[in-house]
């Protein structure tokens, strides 16, 4: 049937959108999570930075204009997005984790990067979250309710939980500064003058 | 089930059009020209989930069309807005294309 035939490519879109949609309410939209300063040949560990958060759809990337503390709250939520927590439940998971208290400290050792988060700041913070999402949906051209994708869900109490419906991945861009790299002497991060005695005692 | 609006003045396409939809499980609502699917489309009532903009002939302005239908899918839910889809019988030129995604719109041909 020529007639079928010459509709399947337009039908191969139409399918394309349709999984589209279905995937955005059913998993959220997908964002992109950059943390630099990553010691070489290390995974994801603390001392790194939490240095943009992007969307991602229909192949471009789209930064979200978000604050260093709305950095780590995202991040934070996007690792835990399985469940919703309360303002409570956030601060103490912020505090007790030391990818968020050393951040950025591998830059250089100091640890001018971290924002300790009050409860009670979550929520301004939740609704700044909410308006960079809007930002990024229109920029990005995507039809979504930020509020569907950071979600506040009520308790049977009067507590509320915050939880990211959204996928995210990682990627991390290693330090370059050449006492990290394993070519000059191993992933330890040595003092250059440490390093300039080893290597003379050598 | 997703809604579709197809706005289509070509008949016989349509209602072939709407049968391959309707197979695919999609609940098809046809409108015959482009003020009666701006009419649909500001119907807060019928929010439609994807719009197929038939565009045949290339007399028409179809990027101003398109970019009415679109306002329209604002209108009636700033964040229920419809996906585009511009189809054509015959292959546009690239350019014109471009202007279609970067309106935010996909674009298929039938060719």
């Amino acid at each position: 049937m020529p007639a079928k035939s010459s509709l399947s490519p337009v039908l191969n879109k139409v399918d394309l959108l349709v999984a589209e949609i279905t995937n955005l309410r059913t998993a959220g939209p997908h964002f992109r999570i950059v943390h630099r300063f990553r010691m070489p040949g290390s995974a994801c560990l603390p001392g790194e930075e939490i240095v943009a958060v992007f969307l991602a759809y229909r192949g471009c990337e789209y930064q979200l204009r978000i604050s260093l503390t709305q950095r780590i709250l995202f991040d934070f939520l996007a690792h835990h997005s399985r469940l919703a927590q309360s303002a409570r439940q956030i601060e103490l998971g912020i505090r007790a984790d030391d990818f968020y208290n050393l951040h950025a400290k591998n830059a250089n050792r100091r640890t001018v990067l971290t924002r300790k988060i009050p409860r009670s700041s979550i929520k301004v913070h939740i609704r700044r979250l909410h308006q960079a999402l809007g930002l990024v949906f229109q920029e990005s051209g995507l039809s979504m309710d930020p509020g569907k994708v950071l979600i506040i869900q009520g308790t049977v109490g009067n507590e509320v939980g915050y939880r990211l419906k959204a996928t995210c991945s990682w990627i991390h861009f290693d330090l370059t500064s050449r006492d990290c790299q394993p070519v000059w002497g191993g992933n330890g991060r040595i003092p250059l003058r440490r390093a300039a005695q080893n290597s003379a005692q050598e | 089930m997703l809604k579709i609006l197809l706005i289509d003045e070509d008949g016989e396409h349509a209602e072939q059009f709407g049968h391959e939809l309707a197979r695919r499980r999609l609940d098809v609502i046809r409108a015959i020209d482009c003020g009666e699917a701006l009419a649909r489309l500001r119907n807060r009532e019928h929010i439609c989930d994807i719009v197929i903009l038939s565009m045949t002939g290339r007399s028409r302005p179809w990027l101003e069309v398109l970019r009415d239908l679109q306002q329209a899918g604002h209108q009636a839910g700033l964040h229920e807005v419809p996906l585009f889809l511009c189809v054509s019988k015959l292959r546009l030129e690239i350019d014109f294309q471009l202007k279609i995604e970067r309106m935010g719109a996909r674009y298929a041909c039938e060719e």
